[in-house]
């Protein structure tokens, strides 16, 4: 694959609509879109998968895709190449299953979204997780991008770091969290967390060191494959530096590690590959001595200004 | 509404010094906790000691009947203390507690003397039908979602119409079996009999909760359920259960509220008990693990509050005061622990 975007019909830029603009119904968006067309643009139309209280708040008025009039113009636009995206994949405090169920059933109409194509290959075999325990088992680790959605804040700094692998200290009996603690002590030794005792809560710690701890619980399972999504945002310099140095090592000692960062002088420092993306698309990849700011931002941009095709709602 | 299984908490802000946060020093900082963790129990003392000590109090106070009278009068109200904490502790309130315990007095009471079935069979009706009840709570709360406190209620408020349709509102006082009506007011080396329950009850759940898996799975949920999602943890799957065992005990409970009163009334297990249950909680998470959820500290706030009513009654006080009483615990112990769990988090208001 090379740099720059080929896009069907040999159009030279993508355009997205981010349409919670279209109140859904089609006659409001079917005008916008072909305009768009007409001046040679490609267009993204995200969909509610399906009606529910919580997958469509009702006060939306919009249409889903359980109304078969307003499916029939997707699958048309989709026909036409435009990307399909999927309105709200996550959702605070909703049930696994309706967000599983709302997946699925985008999966059956227009692809999965997870995986649109290809597949994901662990050791050269083709694997699908159903849950995150299965992927844990077969050695993947993820950081979250915020600390929302990876710290316990109101518990204790051994209880953070051992959150991963709280089953390996059970006897049988009881959990030895003398054991626990001797770990998390030569955890904090080896990621130089400061912290007063592992005992300390972990509200009181910096950002730094809570990220840290973060790191540091999912390297304890000395994963095989780990994923980390912008691990060093709101992280002060000196912690920034730590944690690479600690991922280097996981890689060193038989860990693969993708990073996903918008920080491109740190992706010159700690990458030994780098691939660009446009669009859910791959379009250039870097190995050293190639693998510069400078440079990465020549692709990054020469992607046409576009802006992702396929945008998922986070809201 | 959701309570937090840590209390009040936030996550930090992302730019941090390299510092910790607190402005305190270690030491200092330490004998503050310390101060924060044995309050409670020093006012229970204190409470204790006032009321013995006291002329107008002192005599009836320690008299051994009236001791226990306030031990074992409280047993019902702690078994549902322990049935709250599961769901507390995941982030979740229970608060048919009080009603499941009404309902299922009337089950055991309906075993005995309607159906002459065993002691040990009524109780087990009874415990089963308290997890049933606790798996609707648990599946609607954590499978479709509802809010905990919305389901509930209006699951108490069910219960609550069953149970006066079934009674025709008339209490059940024969038939009921001797044993269990004895076990409620018999005395082992001066300590009354339920009260040995409650200690092996509530050191069974202090186990479960801090020395096992399960109860730390748990408290992460009740700390970040996002996160806990991230570990691996099936969240709805563990809290459904925490509902069941809340159910399970919630029954239990209803077993002894028919030990105690030697009868089943329609009038008895409400959800004024779900309050004072919760109440202890609040209080007893202000105390020994600041912050946290916990057995001794929930049990130790109880019997707090028992002491200080039974004292205020001998001296001469009226009993709307208990009403009063209870609800300021309630609501202080709410606002002590918001802002225990704040200063631990580090956020200044």
């Amino acid at each position: 694959m090379t740099a720059g975007i080929s896009w069907p019909g040999g159009k030279q830029f993508a355009f997205s609509v981010f349409d919670d603009t279209d109140l859904s119904a089609p006659g409001n968006f079917e005008a916008v879109y072909d305009l768009l067309a007409s001046l040679g643009m490609r267009t993204t139309k995200s969909v509610w998968p399906a009606t529910g209280s919580d997958l469509q708040p009702r006060s939306a008025h919009g249409s889903t895709c359980d109304d078969p009039e307003y499916l029939r113009t997707v699958l048309q636009l989709q026909q036409a190449g435009f990307e399909i995206g999927y309105h709200n994949s996550y959702f605070e405090g909703l049930p696994r299953d309706l967000i599983q169920e709302a997946l699925e059933r985008f999966n059956a109409l227009f692809g999965a979204y997870p995986i649109a194509h290809g597949t994901v290959r662990l050791d050269g075999r083709e694997v699908r997780f159903a849950t995150v325990d299965d992927a844990m088992s077969a050695g993947l680790a993820f950081v979250p991008e915020d600390r929302d959605s990876s710290a316990f804040i109101g518990m204790d700094l051994r209880e953070n770091l051992s959150a991963a692998n709280v089953s390996q200290y059970w006897n049988g009996l009881f959990l030895r969290q003398r054991q626990e603690a001797r770990d998390a002590r030569q955890t904090m030794a080896e990621f130089s967390l400061k912290a007063r005792s592992e005992h300390q809560s972990f509200a009181t710690l910096s950002g730094g060191n809570q990220q840290k701890a973060v790191v540091a619980r999912w390297l304890r399972r000395k994963p095989k494959v780990l994923l980390l999504d912008e691990p060093t945002q709101g992280v002060d310099i000196g912690a920034r530096g730590e944690i690479y140095r600690l991922v280097r090592r996981a890689v060193a000692a038989g860990s693969s590690v993708i990073v996903v960062t918008s920080d491109f002088e740190e992706l010159a420092r700690v990458a030994d590959r780098v691939l660009v993306l446009d669009g859910g698309r791959l379009t250039a990849e870097l190995r050293p001595p190639d693998i510069e700011p400078s440079r990465i931002t020549q692709l990054v941009l020469s992607g046409s200004g576009a802006r992702s095709p396929m945008e998922v709602n986070p809201s | 509404m959701t309570v937090s299984g840590t209390i009040g908490t936030e996550p930090g802000s992302p730019e941090e010094p390299e510092t910790t946060r607190s402005g305190v020093g270690p030491a200092e900082s330490r004998a503050l906790l310390n101060a924060e963790r044995f309050a409670l129990p020093g006012l229970l003392v204190a409470v204790f000691l006032f009321f013995a000590l006291w002329s107008k109090t002192g005599s009836q106070f320690r008299s051994l009947t009236d001791l226990q009278e306030v031990g074992s009068s409280q047993v019902y109200i702690g078994i549902l203390v322990l049935a709250s904490l599961f769901p507390l502790v995941c982030g979740e309130f229970d608060f048919s507690v009080g009603q499941v315990a009404g309902f299922t007095q009337i089950v055991t009471a309906t075993c005995m003397a309607r159906f002459h079935l065993p002691l040990l069979v009524a109780v087990l009706v009874a415990v089963a039908f308290g997890a049933l009840i606790g798996l609707n709570n648990g599946n609607v709360v954590a499978r479709i979602g509802v809010n905990s406190l919305i389901v509930t209620l209006g699951i108490s408020g069910v219960l609550l119409g069953v149970v006066n349709w079934y009674t025709a509102s008339q209490s059940i006082s024969e038939g009921i079996s001797s044993k269990l009506v004895s076990f409620g007011d018999s005395n082992f080396l001066g300590i009354p009999d339920v009260v040995y329950l409650l200690i092996g009850a509530a050191a069974v759940v202090y186990y479960v909760l801090e020395h096992t898996p399960y109860g730390r799975y748990l408290t992460s949920i009740g700390s970040n359920a996002r996160a806990a999602r991230l570990v691996g943890l099936r969240v709805e799957r563990l809290k459904l259960s925490a509902f069941v065992l809340s159910g399970a005990l919630a029954g239990l409970a209803g077993v002894l509220l028919v030990a105690k009163n030697g009868s089943a009334s329609p009038e008895a297990g409400s959800v004024l008990d779900t309050l004072t249950a919760l109440a202890a909680c609040y209080l007893g998470a202000t105390s020994i693990r600041p912050g946290r959820f916990n057995v001794l500290g929930a049990l130790l706030a109880l019997y707090f509050i028992a002491f200080s009513i039974s004292g205020l009654a001998l001296a001469g006080v009226q009993s709307w005061v208990n009403d009063v009483f209870y609800g300021s615990a309630l609501f202080l112990a709410v606002t002590v622990s918001t802002v225990i769990g704040r200063r631990r988090a580090g956020v200044t208001t």
